[in-house]
């Protein structure tokens, strides 16, 4: 899978922290595994002739500090259950985002309604990470493309990419 | 002035009434709905002088909530705060008598603008 297809995603991201939390932010690509720190799993499927999911996982800590920024209250405010619902609305800013740029290059996909977990989706490979950190939490972003009837896009370097 | 915001999350309901605060927006009664067909219901109950939507909802979407609207007579200005921005889904909702799109992620400059006229 080409690392060009996360670029949306990754652009959508920088966008969604800068305009609805205030956030700037270091996006790092990351092979490894997640680890055992993020313990809440926000998905969007995407269908079409690309087909996959966006995954945002994090500690919970670290969500309620994000989605009580997104909404301008305090970290106390933010129960376990609008986390989860904030946290699935980040996801969906991100796939909508993407989804338009790549709908500009001809790659047409249906984003689904956003779904919670509290353990990572099974992965059946093609997989792309990146690290987001900002002054109020971290998260990781991951991209599964598991179908691309697409053009092949172009490989981009690794590295740090805002 | 009262509107009606309907998204399925809860979360996001509060950010668009924090960033119409944001804009300039006050005094403005907000009536909540989580689906399309809630909506409707809203609409009977609190007739809202303007609606804002998102558009991939459960139960119903909000084009199909513009569209029974508009089925039923209801000529309230309606518009779309969604993530999904397509021209093919703006020119859609438009034709089936949308007043504007505003696409997420979002700033408060942007309901400023779009929702000036309305508000």
């Amino acid at each position: 899978m080409s690392n060009e297809m996360m670029s949306p995603f990754v652009e959508g991201t920088l966008e969604m922290m800068g305009s609805m939390l205030g956030l700037d932010c270091q996006v790092t690509e990351v092979d490894a595994e997640l680890g055992s720190s993020p313990t809440v799993f926000g998905t969007v499927a995407l269908e079409g002739n690309a087909s996959g999911r966006i995954t945002l996982s994090l500690a919970e800590a670290d969500g309620k500090q994000l989605v009580g920024a997104m909404m301008g209250v305090e970290q106390g405010d933010v129960d376990e259950e609008l986390m989860r619902d904030g946290l699935g609305e980040m996801a969906n800013v991100i796939a909508g985002y993407a989804r338009s740029v790549l709908a500009g290059a001809d790659l047409d996909m249906e984003i689904g309604l956003p779904e919670i977990a509290a353990e990572a989706p099974v992965s059946a490979g093609g997989v792309i990470h990146r690290r987001v950190e900002s002054d109020l939490g971290s998260f990781f972003l991951t991209l599964e493309i598991l179908k691309n009837d697409s053009a092949p896009a172009a490989e981009s370097g690794k590295g740090t990419e805002s | 002035m009262k509107i009606l915001v309907v998204d399925d999350s809860r979360a996001m309901r509060a950010i668009v009434h924090r960033t119409l605060r944001q804009a300039g927006f006050a005094n403005l009664e907000v009536v909540e709905a989580a689906n399309g067909k809630e909506a409707l219901d809203k609409v009977k109950d609190s007739s809202p002088e303007l609606i804002i939507s998102d558009w991939n909802m459960p139960e119903m979407n909000g084009l199909e909530l513009l569209q029974a609207l508009r089925g039923d007579g209801v000529s309230t200005p309606f518009g779309f705060v969604t993530s999904l921005g397509t021209p093919a889904m703006q020119q859609e909702a438009v034709s089936s008598g949308a007043s504007f799109f505003i696409t997420k992620p979002f700033r408060p400059e942007t309901f400023e603008v779009v929702l000036g006229p309305y508000l």
